[in-house]
């Protein structure tokens, strides 16, 4: 029932194009065409172990730095991890050559903005921020 | 302490940061990342990288820098220059770590896998593919009976190929690697297997070696296993005049196995990990010395409990134990058959205690205690003389990391 009412209250924001998402949120460039993603699949993209998205284009993953209050709520209670785990495997591919960071924003305007304008742009948001849906779509909450 | 190769690489530096700016563009095709440590070694008795046993020893640093450049959506080139200094184990000669080409075939979920050709680090254990940059070490010396710095040559990188592949499984997911090559073998795998500076040098050599990490509750618990196989081909020469012909030997393989078990639990504050590795050597071939005790096998073990205090600051408490000879825990039958080596140059047992602060993502700082009792892994280059070392030791470090 409640996730009932969570995908209906999703509708109603998701019918208005500017508006306050009810949970904070993982969004993705407009160009993105996967409609929700999983959180394996988000496990994989924020460990930077999965690198493309499944039509072949590489997937640009913008965090918030790691002692950022919601970085750590994303990493804990979605991806069911901890951030410094996240960040060991960040090390180990960019000191190996075997793989790379995400890029790094210090705000949640930034993350915004660069999720907006960036192809194949994966992040996450604050409910509190105003999203323009027109820019961005919202493809999980947490 | 020298810096004399500290200019080319910071040249080398600015010119890829002076790169066109295009590459920065906004697809983001290329990142450059490096850092600077520097250490500090103090020891009562018998020396770790460098003189450390009489004022302390500042002659230790680590310098990295690496650039990554996607080529296309599968294809990715990497390369790392390092200049290591360490005592008299590394001279802090600028040295290609690693460059590669990593051909990624597919990103699925459930089966992501890929090839990469070239200079690789090597795969083994938790810690061994980045043991030279102190972020990802939990300590300042990772545990020496598993990556022990003497025979680092070998364990650094290896010339060839890599399968890897991370697979979903019930519960969780593994990783994989599978990789064959041309290990590199230079004058300190002589003193790491030879325990001297060999008249003769080790030439073409070839290793396999397989790693299997199994990540399960989000990588919450990681269970390892590491499989290897060295062969490396002696080639005698001239006998540079040591006594009794000790460093002679024939012409022939040394041939070596490794194999490690590896596991870490992992909570939001604290951190358990072990490791546990035996580690075959076989100097039949090889004759000289070792006619009297051609085989054995190594056996090391270290249990570790990382706490993080909060984000900035860290405990760390461990136990590593080392046996040159699985079978001879005193050493007393290899002092006899090489009495010109004490009893306690065949074992290690370290406990060690250390703290970390980083005030932020860009610093860290840390001091650590050794209480050792043996000097199994006291490398010989610090230690020429066998008959000064002492049983029992202690060490403090320090060592100071900026990243970019």
């Amino acid at each position: 029932m409640v996730s009932l009412i969570r995908i209906s209250l999703l509708f109603v924001v998701l019918s208005f194009p500017v508006g306050e998402a009810v949970a904070d949120s993982v969004i993705v460039s407009q160009d993105v065409t996967e409609q929700t993603l999983n959180r394996n699949f988000l496990l994989a993209v924020f460990s930077m172990r999965v690198t493309r998205w499944p039509d072949g284009r590489p997937i640009r993953v913008f965090v918030l730095p790691d002692r950022h209050p919601l970085h750590d709520l994303f990493v804990k209670e979605h991806l069911k991890i901890f951030p410094y785990q996240l960040r060991n495997n960040w090390d180990r591919q960019v000191y190996t050559g075997t793989g790379s960071e995400p890029e790094q924003v210090d705000t949640m305007d930034g993350m915004y903005q660069m999720v907006s304008q960036t192809d194949g742009a994966i992040g996450y948001i604050s409910h509190s921020f105003k999203l323009n849906l027109e820019k961005v779509r919202v493809v999980d909450e947490f | 302490m020298s810096f004399k190769h500290l200019l080319p690489l910071i040249l080398s530096g600015v010119s890829l940061l002076c790169a066109p700016v295009s590459l920065f563009g906004a697809e983001n095709k290329l990142s450059v990342n490096g850092f600077v440590t520097q250490g500090f070694f103090y020891t009562d008795s018998n020396n770790v990288y460098g003189e450390s046993s009489d004022n302390g020893s500042f002659d230790f640093h680590e310098i990295g820098l690496n650039a990554a450049y996607r080529l296309t959506p599968k294809l990715r080139a990497a390369a790392q220059v390092m200049s290591r200094q360490a005592g008299g184990v590394d001279n802090g000669e600028p040295q290609l770590d690693y460059a590669l080409l990593d051909y990624r075939v597919s990103d699925a979920v459930d089966k992501a896998f890929g090839v990469r050709v070239g200079r690789l680090k090597i795969p083994f254990g938790f810690y061994n593919e980045t043991r030279d940059v102190s972020f990802t070490r939990p300590s300042i010396m990772l545990p020496q009976s598993l990556y022990f710095d003497q025979a680092r040559d070998l364990e650094l990188s290896i010339d060839g190929a890599i399968l890897y592949g991370s697979l979903s499984v019930p519960g969780g997911w593994v990783d994989l690697d599978l990789l064959y090559g041309s290990p590199q073998t230079d004058t300190n795998v002589e003193y790491a297997y030879l325990g001297m500076d060999a008249a003769g040098k080790f030439k073409d050599s070839e290793g396999y070696m397989a790693r299997a990490i199994y990540n399960s509750d989000s990588g919450r618990f990681r269970i390892g296993f590491t499989s290897a196989k060295y062969i490396l081909n002696f080639k005698p020469g001239v006998n540079p005049g040591c006594l009794y012909n000790l460093c002679v030997f024939d012409e022939g393989a040394l041939k070596l196995g490794v194999s490690v078990f590896s596991a870490q639990y992992n909570e939001e504050n604290w951190s358990l990990t072990g490791e546990y590795m035996l580690h075959d050597i076989d100097w039949t071939e090889m004759g000289g010395v070792f006619t009297a005790l051609p085989k054995l096998t190594m056996q090391s073990y270290y249990l570790q409990l990382q706490y993080r205090l909060s984000y900035n600051w860290d405990l760390l408490l461990r136990y590593d134990e080392l046996l040159l000879d699985k079978d001879d825990p005193q050493g007393a039958l290899n002092h006899q058959l090489f009495p010109f080596k004490p009893a306690h140059n065949f074992y290690a047992k370290d406990v060690t205690l250390g703290v970390g602060w980083q005030p932020n993502q860009d610093w860290s700082f840390r001091a650590e205690l050794h209480n050792v009792k043996g000097t199994g892994w006291a490398a010989e280059q610090d230690n020429p003389d066998p008959s000064k070392l002492k049983k029992h030791w202690n060490i403090f470090a320090l060592q100071a990391t900026y990243r970019f």
